[in-house]
């Protein structure tokens, strides 16, 4: 086995493992509420269920990418003994990370889905829009997901032909990996924004619209994350078919431009405690909804930095 | 919307109240009187004062409370054999005839004769029997842990010469107990945290053990004094229980009974009840003069016609007049209005908020792009089959009684449809289980029926460039120039919003949009290198950003920074209609390459691959659906409210709710 192979079944336990914590830990609040909601109402177990299989699917994506990485590399079925070079392996770290951190974003998941239980066992018809606002801290981990798979089409471990990839796109795809993956934590936010969302809406059914827009404020942070990712993948020829030539030290500097965005996706965290006061605000006066969002925008400045940073890196090093 | 007036004399008020609410178009509201009393000078000596609801509702409302409660009886015996999620069993209503008042409160009384009595003693003793059974209980608790001593129960207390007690204490005081108190006899059992202890000391001691207990947070049980040991004891009132059980289990039966007799006649009369409330509380809106009441209401301009042919009935005893409302737009109802076909999807509208009277109603536009948006997320022909199917089966059944229901089943349908043509268009059928995907392999579907179905258009995870392009990235491209497009709409209509306001400031904040991406897209494309912008390109690219900038900062300030971050947010977004297409077709991916896997495993010879295969298939295509059927809805739905709304919509309307007879259980022969 050589040691990009190795490298691929790294990037799969990452995958796995990572998401895991974000779907346990989502999983378990949400768990907690049912338990709460049913001792209530013993009828209102299978709405919890529902509720409650919503983080989940941050670790299927985990499974799913897992299980391809796998197979791409000739570990599990598929086509054994390619020779996977050490930037593909390199890659498969990356997609590994995109996934699994994203994987964190269950956590927020649970915070916004156990709200949800809770107001559905009040008033049943706020099931619909509970599962509305559980849904939104999905994104990160969609975007995880993307990635994560397009960086398979892109060096080929998703499509048979193990491509011959340069260094720096191995590099610069543990990059992205890192963009979008850590930046999936902003789902947390999201979901400390969605579950005040849900509460506010099942006191006020018109606070619905009002509330999922404070809710999708710290989703901005992902997408910065998601765009990075992409131009680095577009930028080395990831996305695109063509291997670019670049010098080894832009592969590496793509590393510094992942970490710019995809830490600073942490400040939606922030942004998310703020909007959550926001609806609060707004729901008690109405008045109040503009002031609030300017406040809830304030967190997004620094990660409009990391955003900021991560072009200058990419300009700066000449990916572009 | 039309503004309806109404005058009738007060002889007639009943007649058309019944006509009204029967005929159920029309939204009453309170009529205007000054503020200061309610009553106010129409001129000419007329003076219009409040309607004072009369004296029925009071003697229904009693009435009503007396059938409610019968029906919660009824319900107890009921919550044994119960229905799953909420799905009653079909309602069968029943023809009955028109009855007057005074009938209908007759049979209401007559009923409640024959039951209310009845259940009320049957419930007492119920709850009598439950609270017996659960002092027992706890009494059975406190014995299970004296049972080891096995000590009769007429030992403890006051004799002639001994005190016994018996009770529990924290197990850390035990050792204080024993080492202070050397008087008295003590047998102890520790249980954890807490200790159980019967402790016999001489009579003359007993006020110094009793404070020392108290000290120690010593529990005392209270027991019956019985020459009985509480093993026995225990048995006895077990016995007992049982019995109380059985004597449950008949009463209930006796209200099971009881309700197969008059459940039905109950919520038929309950029913009659509420309509003559409904009737009858709504007085409380009207004006009244000598002998006239008046009227006010707003009614939809299609229904004004056959509003007028009703009211006919009424000609010599009432007089009407249509004009268009003179209130604000805040306080006028709001009925939508859409064709047929777009009808189902105002729930959608709705549940983000109601348009203002007057205001654009987003729903035509919403209906096409929600279902396209859909079909591409979930995207698979097989799925979205299923879907329709699954949406036909809600018209069918849950649609029949139920008017949200219904339009969701039938948005279900069309969506289902919309991923049934994308799934032809990407070549997704169960993922890839027609296609297969890396070079050697031979899909399942493939194996088994020797059909390939290769893609209409292009296919996500293939590996053959379009448009020499990356597949993924042609259908990316289209991700986003579908959003481009949908906020451009947005955009384009706030523009005209503002426009028609005359709001010069925000006017500049839509057109600032327009300005930027004038500028931004060409030199994007230039990058990518798609064009090639000449000296004069460059120039005025860089210029229309210029201005739109300045437009920007004109309309909003530093703030407006964020609106630039936003826009890129907002066309970023829907690279989710890719991600969306990937995760179910990848999902499908891993299930069938699972499939194939397991198929091969065989047990001591048998082929238990096959059906673990067949499982494991089953399994993971319907999770595959249900978890991106939901996705492809919300995320639909999201990018409407997020990212197309925010550019336009207002909302803050009050849906029209119209004074309309609500009739599950009876239907009125006319």
């Amino acid at each position: 086995m050589d040691f990009g192979t190795a490298l691929v079944a790294i990037g799969a336990g990452i995958a796995v493992g990572m998401s895991a914590i974000g779907s346990g830990i989502g999983v378990g609040i949400v768990g907690a509420a049912g338990a709460g909601a049913i001792s209530e109402n013993p009828r209102r177990f299978g709405t919890a269920l529902v509720f409650q299989a919503m983080p989940q699917t941050q670790a299927i994506y985990g499974l799913l990418i897992g299980i391809l990485l796998l197979v791409g590399a000739g570990l599990l079925g598929g086509d054994t003994g390619k020779t996977i070079s050490l930037s593909v392996g390199l890659a498969a770290l990356g997609v590994g990370i995109a996934v699994g951190f994203a994987g964190f974003s269950g956590i927020g998941q649970g915070i916004a889905a156990s709200a949800g239980v809770g107001a559905t066992s009040e008033k049943p018809d706020m099931f619909g829009k509970g599962m509305v606002f559980s849904v939104l801290p999905e994104t990160q981990a969609i975007y995880g997901l993307l990635i994560a798979i397009l960086l398979m089409v892109g060096t080929g471990l998703l499509g048979g032909v193990s491509e011959l990839l340069e260094l720096t796109a191995g590099l610069a795809a543990v990059g992205a990996g890192i963009a979008v993956g850590f930046a999936g934590f902003s789902g947390i936010g999201q979901g400390i924004a969605a579950s005040a969302g849900v509460g506010a809406t099942s006191e006020k059914t018109d606070m619905f619209g009002k509330g999922m827009v404070f809710s999708v404020l710290p989703e901005t942070q992902a997408i910065y994350g998601l765009l990075i990712a992409i131009l680095l993948m577009v930028g080395t020829g990831l996305l695109g078919g063509i291997s670019k030539l670049l010098e080894l030290g832009v592969g590496v500097a793509a590393i510094g431009a992942g970490i710019a965005v995809g830490f600073a996706g942490f400040s939606a965290i922030g942004q998310g405690i703020t909007a959550a006061g926001g609806i609060g605000a707004a729901a008690q006066t109405p008045a109040t909804f503009g002031k609030s969002m300017v406040l809830s925008v304030m967190s997004e400045t620094f990660a409009i930095f990391g955003l900021l940073m991560a072009i200058l890196i990419m300009f700066g090093s000449g990916l572009f | 919307m039309k503004k309806l007036k109404l005058i009738v004399l007060d002889d007639y008020k009943d007649v058309l109240i019944k006509e009204l609410h029967e005929l159920g178009i029309i939204e009453l509201k309170i009529v205007p009187t000054t503020k200061s009393s309610d009553t106010t000078h129409l001129g000419k000596d007329v003076v219009l004062t409040r309607n004072k609801v009369d004296e029925k509702a009071k003697e229904l409302i009693a009435l009503l409370m007396r059938v409610n409660t019968v029906l919660d009886i009824m319900r107890l015996s009921e919550s044994c054999n119960q229905k799953r999620f909420g799905f009653s069993a079909q309602i069968e209503a029943k023809k009955i005839e028109d009855m007057p008042y005074t009938q209908i409160i007759k049979d209401a009384s007559e009923l409640l004769d024959l039951t209310e009595g009845h259940l009320k003693h049957v419930r007492t003793s119920l709850e009598d029997l439950e609270t017996r059974i659960n002092d027992y209980r706890s009494q059975i608790q406190i014995l299970k842990k004296l049972k080891q001593f096995d000590i009769p129960l007429d030992y403890l207390g006051e004799s002639r010469h001994t005190y016994i007690t018996s009770g529990e204490l924290p197990t850390d005081n035990l050792s204080e107990l024993t080492e202070r108190d050397t008087s008295s006899y003590i047998l102890t059992r520790t249980d954890g945290a807490t200790a159980t202890a019967i402790i016999c000391t001489l009579k003359e001691n007993k006020r110094k053990l009793q404070s020392t207990l108290k000290r120690l947070n010593f529990q005392e049980y209270l027991l019956p004094k019985v020459p009985r040991t509480p093993g026995v004891l225990i048995q006895e009132y077990e016995s007992e229980i049982r019995d109380m059980k059985k004597k449950k289990h008949d009463l209930l039966n006796e209200i099971t009974d009881m309700s197969s007799r008059y459940k039905g006649d109950i919520q038929i009369i309950k029913e009659l009840l509420e309509i003559e409330r409904a009737r009858s509380e709504v007085t409380g809106l009207f004006g009244r003069t000598e002998r006239t009441l008046y009227i006010e209401g707003f009614v939809p301009e299609k229904k004004v016609d056959i509003t007028l042919e009703t009211l006919k009935k009424l000609s010599g005893y009432s007089v009407a007049a249509v004009t268009d409302p003179e209130e604000a737009e805040e306080d006028i109802p709001v009925l939508l209005d859409n064709p047929r076909p777009i009808k189902p999807f105002e729930m959608l509208t709705e549940m983000f908020a109601t348009p203002k009277y007057n205001e654009f109603d987003p729903t035509p536009l919403l209906a096409p792009a929600f279902l396209l948006y859909f079909g591409i997320m979930l995207t698979d022909a097989v799925y979205g089959l299923i879907v329709s199917i699954l949406g036909i089966t809600v018209i069918r059944t849950l649609g029949k009684m139920n008017p949200s229901a219904r339009d969701l089943g039938i948005i279900l349908t069309l969506a289902g449809a919309s991923a049934f043509i994308w799934g032809i268009l990407f070549g997704s059928y169960l993922g890839d289980f027609f296609s297969p995907k890396s070079g050697k392999e031979v899909a399942i579907g493939t194996a088994l029926t020797h059909i390939t179905i290769p893609p209409l258009w292009v296919d996500p995870y293939q590996k053959e460039l379009k448009y020499n392009m990356s597949p993924v990235i042609v259908i990316l491209l289209m991700a986003l120039i579908i959003g481009l497009i949908h906020i451009n709409i947005g955009n384009l209509i706030g523009l005209r919003k503002s426009l028609n306001r005359g709001n010069g400031k925000e006017v500049t904040s839509h057109l600032w949009l327009i300005l930027f991406q004038l500028g931004i897209l060409p030199i994007l494309l230039d990058i990518f290198g798609v064009i090639s912008l000449g000296q004069i390109g460059t120039v005025m690219t860089q210029g229309f950003i210029v201005i739109s900038l300045v437009l920007l900062i004109y309309s909003q300030g530093i703030l407006g920074f964020f609106s630039i971050t936003g826009f890129m947010g907002d066309s970023l977004s829907y690279a989710r209609l890719l991600a969306m297409a990937l995760a179910t077709g990848g999902i499908a991916m891993a299930v069938n390459i699972l499939v194939k896997m397991v198929e091969g495993i065989s047990i001591s010879g048998i082929k238990v691959g096959i059906l673990l295969g067949i499982a494991m298939f089953l399994v993971g295509h319907i999770f595959n659906i249900a978890l991106n059927t939901l996705g492809a809805f919300i995320h639909s739905l999201r990018l409407h409210y997020v990212e197309f709304f925010s550019k336009f919509y207002e909302g803050g309307g009050e849906k029209f709710k119209p004074f309309k007879v609500v009739r599950t259980y009876t239907i009125l022969k006319r």
